[in-house]
């Protein structure tokens, strides 16, 4: 009797001792199902996946929690569970589950397979899952996955099944999500961005407005003639030229700005010696350009750089001659 | 003599069943979707999300009350309801706040 008594009062303390599990309780809902499922692969990158997953976890009366805590949807590999992510929300809804690349080889996804996507209750809700009750599986076969070669055309296959979900939507929920271009609009937009996070990144097309970019590719170009003639400078030039550099900078490869500024000392004592002579500054420069020529051909100066200084003494041109004889 | 039958059927009948009234508050909350409803529809979708976690009975009995039976003798007759099941959704009306349970009278919708 008395180690009757030791066992009741040791059962009573463990008892109070032990942490509490709360147990929260929700109604399975009155019908649960999933309605279709795809799975795109190459969408952000290449390698990684998207599952689109249309469901139904139907309720008369919804439960006072959010879907986001009491159901979940998950992929299997066989019985190896792999991710999931919340419910957004209860009724005839769509939600997602993004891989990238490298999450796609941890859990050894591999495009085709036949994966299990399920929807559950969360076992805090509902400590037990039974099919068909509170949880439904949905195998997938070879059909419901999609890569068309490159992200581009993958991208594409998913914007029009977007399209076609939100058709399907909309007649469910009496609601409209697209407008007559099929696009989707305020409601189409919210909905899809719930369940597709980034689906604007990838499908701008399905959404009425969206952001882009101007097309613009940097022209490219091969001066091979500029080049040309940068080569002729002679061995013993680039020599002068590099170890004047180097004693007036005190820095190397400074042969090319040292040749360009001589050339350039030469070319104003040239237009100045012209302009004593004919007392015009117009024809003091014209006459000395082609100088600059002289500097192209032994390679002591960029071609790029005369035809900047030419275009600019047209210009001169232009306002005090033609200008200055309009007024 | 009310139908019991008709009324029993269009009693407690729920517009945009299928999608959930959390979606339907977080679509009415943004204004170019909500600009965009006629009174009736705006009606319809604010009574879903008012009412959305309620019992079938409990929308039964509560649209009976808002037309006008408003007595505990004739709302089992209206609505095809049992004397219990009315008493019962009545209580939790009640504790809502929705009805009275002495006047049984309907308090409107929040909107």
């Amino acid at each position: 009797m008395k180690r009757l008594r030791l066992v009741l009062l040791l059962f009573i303390l463990i008892a109070l001792v032990l942490p509490t599990i709360p147990v929260y309780a929700v109604a399975d809902p009155d019908s649960i199902g999933i309605e279709s499922v795809r799975v795109y692969e190459g969408l952000w990158e290449a390698g990684d996946m998207l599952f689109v997953v249309e469901y139904k976890v139907m309720y008369s009366s919804e439960p006072s929690e959010s879907a986001e805590n009491t159901f979940l949807v998950g992929v299997w590999d066989g019985a190896v569970k792999g991710p999931d992510r919340p419910l957004n929300f209860y009724q005839h809804n769509i939600i997602s589950i993004y891989l990238t690349a490298a999450e796609v080889g941890i859990f050894g996804y591999t495009y085709g397979d036949e994966l299990k996507v399920r929807v559950m209750g969360n076992p805090t809700y509902f400590p037990v899952l039974t099919e068909d009750v509170n949880m439904d599986t949905f195998t997938l076969a070879a059909s419901f996955w999609v890569n068309e070669g490159s992200l581009a055309a993958t991208r594409t296959f998913l914007a029009y099944w977007c399209v076609a979900l939100a058709e399907v939507l909309e007649i469910s929920w009496g609601i409209p999500l697209l407008t007559t271009g099929d696009r989707l609009n305020t409601a189409g937009m919210i909905a899809f961005q719930d369940a597709i996070p980034g689906l604007d990144s990838i499908c701008p097309e399905v959404f009425q407005v969206y952001t882009s970019y101007p097309d613009y590719t940097d022209p490219a170009y091969t001066p091979t003639y500029e080049t040309d003639l940068l080569g002729r400078t002679g061995a013993r030039l680039t020599g002068v030229l590099e170890g004047l550099g180097q004693w007036i900078t005190g820095k190397a490869n400074m042969g090319g700005l040292i040749g360009g500024v001589g050339l350039a000392i030469l070319f104003f004592v040239l237009a100045g010696r012209i302009f004593i002579a004919t007392g015009s500054v117009p024809i003091a420069i014209v006459v000395s350009i082609p100088f600059l020529f002289v500097g192209n051909v032994i390679g002591i100066l960029s071609l790029t750089i005369t035809f900047i200084a030419a275009f600019i003494v047209v210009v001169l041109f232009a306002v005090t001659f033609i200008l200055g004889r309009m007024g | 003599m009310v139908d019991k039958v008709t009324t029993a059927v269009e009693y407690g009948k729920v517009d945009y069943p299928n999608i959930d009234s959390r979606q339907l508050k977080k679509f009415m909350q943004t204004p170019s979707f909500s600009q965009s409803l006629s009174t009736v529809e705006r009606g319809k979708m604010e009574k879903r999300i008012d009412t959305a976690t309620w019992s079938k009975d409990e929308r039964i009995v509560y649209d009976a009350v808002i037309d006008g039976y408003t007595s505990l003798d004739t709302l089992p007759v209206a609505t095809g309801l049992t004397d219990t099941q009315v008493r019962k959704a009545v209580a939790s009306l009640a504790s809502r706040g929705r009805v009275s349970s002495i006047s049984v009278t309907a308090q409107p919708v929040q909107m």
